[in-house]
């Protein structure tokens, strides 16, 4: 019912959205037709900055309650279905917690950078409601994540070892949003973000390719931006590890009935483990000694290879691109103008500063992108030794850092059934005898 | 709600109807999605934002703002890409709301099935040991791989890809050092700078003489002595090159197309080429072109920095060494018998341009347009009717002045104002041999008729001009004479090679070539050039009396003046270019 409802809102606000201003250079000739006189519209009222994080905080502590109190999937749905709307048809995305990663990062390495209240506040309160509740966030606020996870179709279940790697992607994504914006060249996730298009109905035709293929893949796939590029979800996984509490399967013991096993199209559903063999002590051992061994390796190798890379890394500041178009344009023949270099033309800067700026920032591309290679080989080195060492569990749990909270597997557990059979049954009795 | 709750509370028609619109909805979202991605994908390879042929017409309406055809044309195009964009805009909008809504009762219906959820089913049981031990394994394989896979990707990334960023390690320092400007290079070209080159039709102050004395005397086509290269030209012309330094430009066009050519001096290798746009399609038509001329007579110019060129059709261009256009702009199809033919010259930051139109006076004028913005910094009328005589700059009585010839005025202006110094009533007829200096004496010709030497006199550019003295006899009515100071010859189209003296005018000598000439004589190392329409080079020594040196061919016709560098000559012939000399 609560799918219904969502689609039924998103094909609403694509109607009205069909009358979207049409965007369109104006001619550049006089063709009879009177321009109007460009307006710019009224700032955004202040009040509304502290609604939205209002808006936020209020949704997060419901989160939190629906999923570790109540434990209701409906209850998560409905208010995947409000944040869709209000933070993505309604605020378009903007300002988001992921895309406030850029902000953050700029704002800590650029003093000159006055970022506003409510983006930090967009920034720290879902990682401080980690810290308490787990991925409240992710449950039912991300408008991302509701989009994806309402899509869910018939999802398939991504082998662990799969998981395991392509969730490095995620860490690469964060390493380079945060070089990115750290030497102010870009905000990379909001640029690249793969649904926003649906929220403004305006892209790149690329980045509208881009976003039909992840609700198309989302479909089959549980939540894949969440899980495998997510730059905000990498950070959240490691604060839920220490999160005082976690949504569990079970209101109850754990019977070990093992319907929840399917329940997660996430594979967040750890299997309770055995005792790790005896004979596994001495290889694993043995293993586990090599990786912390090879870990200095992993990030020397991660960082030449940054190295190795920063020249092409370079190219997407503005800086490094407008000295290579300057560049381009005046020794190729036949290059034509960009509109970069003819404002760059009538700014009247001289082209040494130029090529001076860019100079310094691929310098500063190099060290960089050398700690970013250097960290994503720490990483790299961090899973191999984590995935060699042995972790007792003796129930079906959630995972700590990769559960969504998003509920599913609540309705899969005989107990949580029967204890809202029990609920409802009392409601019904106290119905009666009410009347 | 599952599926046998769906049909016990729907019945078995109401399962199949919820199963059948979903199947409906499903397949129309795949299409809507599948022409969404169709019409997307068009999109980015055809933005009508950066239509080029509207990009095109606008850099050609900046040349010829006047051009009334051509804005309407803008409009209509203009016009035709808006509407097709907000098309576009319209349709990816209904589009989407299409994709969501067909989702949306694919989704609604799978709920009304009950197909959306199902009951959870317990996973086979496994031995959890083995499996714990295969899962971690698999993990540890697939980190392993996934980094060798992403380390080698990023380094063939990083080192075989190619960057889209052109900028070079030193770039800042090279421009710190005085690397060229991008908007604009002011300096213009010093006169000991421009003696070493050839960058005008004949050189230095039009003289037709090399300063360079190891010229080569013998060479031959056929068995590729002395050919240093050989390089073809896209277009033809009949239009000299002109030489800076390492690099050759020559022009060439047809009746659709106008180019300047780049070589490079060394290896023969086409640097580049850059398109001149026709202004006047419908005028060109209509344009007297006799086949003597062609499209492209004149002679571009060069200061190091820029290369300008202008065509039959009046149509002038100006682009820096690497080939970038600076400007481009139409005189308009000039009024001239036999299609016009003038050589630019320059002076320092200007270009000059001898446009004498018309078969009355009245219409020519003498006009300098700026080297780097194509503005005009002077015009100056000129009581001439159309000629084919190239303008050059002279120093006559120690003063820089831009000498012309034109029926029936020889006329001096000063370079930097375009102010008239003199004017002698000196020459008549069809005018196509260039003026030029010689022991401080200015020689003209007549066709057909007479050489005449001028003598001007005055200080601080208030000069005075008188006939010398004139010899009559048969002028050549195309090439222009040469002289070295004693003695100044001329050579008409027939190959009759005349000497007279600089003093006096009296007669040296005449000899009889046996080879058609329309390329004018040069000289070199004392030695005169004097290439024929079949592509003979006769040698002479530059004396008083006739004294053939040698006579070398490349097998080709031959219509333009070679240019010549340090111990090469650049001959253009009707399809090549050649470079003479020790290989």
């Amino acid at each position: 019912m609560s799918r219904g409802l969502v689609l039924s809102c998103m094909a609403v606000w694509v109607a009205v959205n069909g009358f979207a201003v049409q965007r369109f250079p104006p001619p550049e000739f006089d063709s009879g037709y009177s321009i109007p006189t460009v307006t710019e519209p009224a700032a955004r009222g202040e009040w509304l900055a502290f609604l939205d994080v209002a808006v936020l905080v209020a949704a997060l502590g419901l989160a939190a309650w629906l999923s570790l109190k109540k434990r209701s999937r409906k209850g998560i749905v409905a208010l995947m279905v409000f944040s869709l709307l209000y933070f993505g048809f309604w605020r378009r995305g903007c300002i988001c917690p992921i895309g406030a990663i850029g902000n953050v990062t700029y704002a800590l390495f650029d003093h000159a950078y006055a970022i506003p209240w409510f983006v930090t506040a967009f920034f720290f309160l879902p990682i401080a409601a980690a810290i308490f509740f787990g991925r409240s966030f992710c449950a039912g606020v991300c408008p991302l994540g509701a989009l994806q996870d309402i899509v869910l179709l018939k999802p398939i279940r991504i082998p662990v070892w799969l998981e395991s790697s392509l969730r490095l992607a995620a860490w690469l994504y964060l390493s380079l949003a945060v070089l990115y914006a750290a030497l102010g060249s870009a905000f990379i996730i909001c640029r690249y973000d793969p649904l926003v298009a649906f929220f403004r109905f305006t892209a790149s035709p690329t980045m509208w390719t881009v976003s039909i293929l992840t609700l198309a893949l989302a479909l089959f796939v549980g939540r894949p931006y969440c899980r495998f590029l997510c730059p905000l979800g990498i950070i959240l996984r490691q604060v839920s590890r220490i999160s005082r509490q976690q949504v569990t399967i079970t209101p109850d013991e754990c019977i070990h009935c093992r319907l929840c096993e399917d329940a997660c199209p996430f594979g967040a559903i750890q299997k309770p483990t055995e005792e790790w063999p005896t004979s596994e002590h001495a290889p694993g051992s043995r293993r586990l000694l090599l990786y912390i061994l090879l870990l200095p390796v992993l990030i020397a190798g991660g960082a030449a290879l940054g190295y190795l890379a920063h020249p092409k890394l370079a190219a997407l500041d503005p800086a490094v691109e407008l000295a290579g178009e300057v560049r381009q344009f005046q020794n190729e023949q036949g290059h034509r103008m960009s509109d970069e270099v003819q404002a760059f033309q009538a700014s009247g800067i001289s082209m040494e500063h130029v090529y001076r700026e860019a100079d310094d920032k691929v310098h500063q591309f190099a060290i960089g992108a050398s700690l970013a290679g250097g960290w994503m080989g720490l990483v790299a080195g961090g899973s191999l030794i984590l995935n060699s060492v042995f972790w007792r569990r003796h129930s079906y749990e959630p995972h700590r850092s990769g559960c969504l909270a998003c509920g599913r597997c609540f309705n899969a557990c005989p107990h949580h059934r029967m204890q809202n059979r029990i609920k409802a049954e009392k409601i019904m009795e106290a119905g009666i005898r009410g009347s | 709600m599952d599926r046998e709750t769906a049909i016990g509370r729907y019945g078995i028609a109401g399962y199949q109807a919820a199963i059948g619109t979903a199947i409906v909805g499903g397949v129309f979202a795949v299409v809507i999605a599948a022409l969404l991605g169709v019409h997307l994908y068009r999109y980015h390879v055809t933005d009508p934002r950066d239509a080029a042929a509207l990009e095109k017409m606008k850099e050609q309406a900046k040349a010829y703002p006047a051009d009334q055809t051509l804005s309407q044309e803008i409009v209509v195009l203009d016009a035709r890409l808006r509407r097709d964009q907000l098309a576009r805009l319209q349709f990816l909008k209904r589009g989407t709301f299409l994709l969501v809504g067909a989702a949306a009762l694919c989704v609604g219906a799978l709920i009304w099935s009950g197909g959306y959820n199902r009951l959870p089913l317990p996973c086979q049981r496994v031995d959890r040991k083995a499996e714990q031990i295969t899962t971690a394994r698999r993990i540890r394989t697939a980190l392993t791989f996934s980094l060798v896979i992403a380390a080698s990707g990023s380094l063939f990334w990083s080192l075989y890809t190619p960057a889209k960023m052109k900028l070079q390690n030193g770039d800042a320092d090279k421009q710190a050092a005085g690397g060229p400007a991008l908007e604009e290079d002011r300096s213009f070209a010093a006169m000991d700078e421009i003696v070493n080159q050839w960058p005008c039709f004949r050189g230095p102050q039009g003289l037709g003489i090399s300063p360079f004395k190891d010229i080569p005397i013998d060479w031959d086509s056929a068995g590729g002595k002395n050919i240093k290269w050989k390089s073809s030209i896209p277009l033809e012309g009949h239009s000299s090159p002109v030489v800076w330094q390492n690099r050759i430009y020559v022009t060439g066009a047809n009746a659709d197309q106008q180019q300047v050519f780049c070589f490079d001096a060394d290896t023969g290798k086409l640097l580049w080429t850059g398109d001149v746009a026709v202004a006047d399609k419908t005028g060109r038509a209509d344009m007297n072109i006799s086949e003597d001329t062609g499209y492209a007579a004149s002679t571009p110019v060069t200061d190091g920095r820029r290369v300008c060129a202008i065509f039959a059709g009046g149509d002038i261009a100006c682009f820096t060494v690497n080939g970038r256009l600076l400007w481009q702009k139409s005189l308009g199809i000039p009024d001239s018998m036999y299609g016009y033919a003038s050589s630019l010259t320059f002076y320092e930051d200007a270009v000059i341009v001898q446009w004498d139109v018309g078969s009355e006076p009245g219409q020519s004028r003498l006009i300098a347009f700026d080297w780097q913005t194509g503005q005009i910094k002077w015009q100056t009328p000129r009581p001439v009717p159309n000629s084919w005589s190239s303008p050059t700059v002279a120093r006559v009585a120690g003063i820089d002045c831009v000498l012309t010839a034109a029926s029936p005025f020889v006329i001096a202006y000063e370079p930097k104002t375009g102010r008239e110094m003199f004017k002698i009533e000196s020459v008549e007829g069809d005018i196509a041999s260039t003026p030029i200096v010689a022991d401080n004496r200015i020689f003209a010709l007549e066709p057909y008729q007479k050489l005449v030497a001028i003598e001007a006199t005055g200080a601080s550019g208030n000069l005075t001009a008188a006939i010398a003295w004139q010899a009559d006899g048969a002028m050549p009515d195309i090439c222009s004479p040469i002289a070295d100071g004693p003695y100044i010859w001329t050579l008409d189209s027939g190959g009759e090679l005349s000497c007279y003296k600089v003093a006096d005018g009296s007669k040296a000598f005449s000899a009889s070539l046996k080879l058609q000439f329309e390329a004018s004589p040069s000289l070199a190392a004392g030695r005169l050039y004097l290439l024929s329409t079949t592509g003979t080079m006769v040698i002479a020594d530059a004396a008083g009396a006739y004294k053939e040196i040698g006579r070398c061919s490349i097998n080709e016709p031959c219509f333009a003046t070679p240019a010549f560098a340090e111990g090469r000559i650049y001959i253009r012939a009707k399809t090549n270019l050649f470079c003479i000399g020790a290989k």
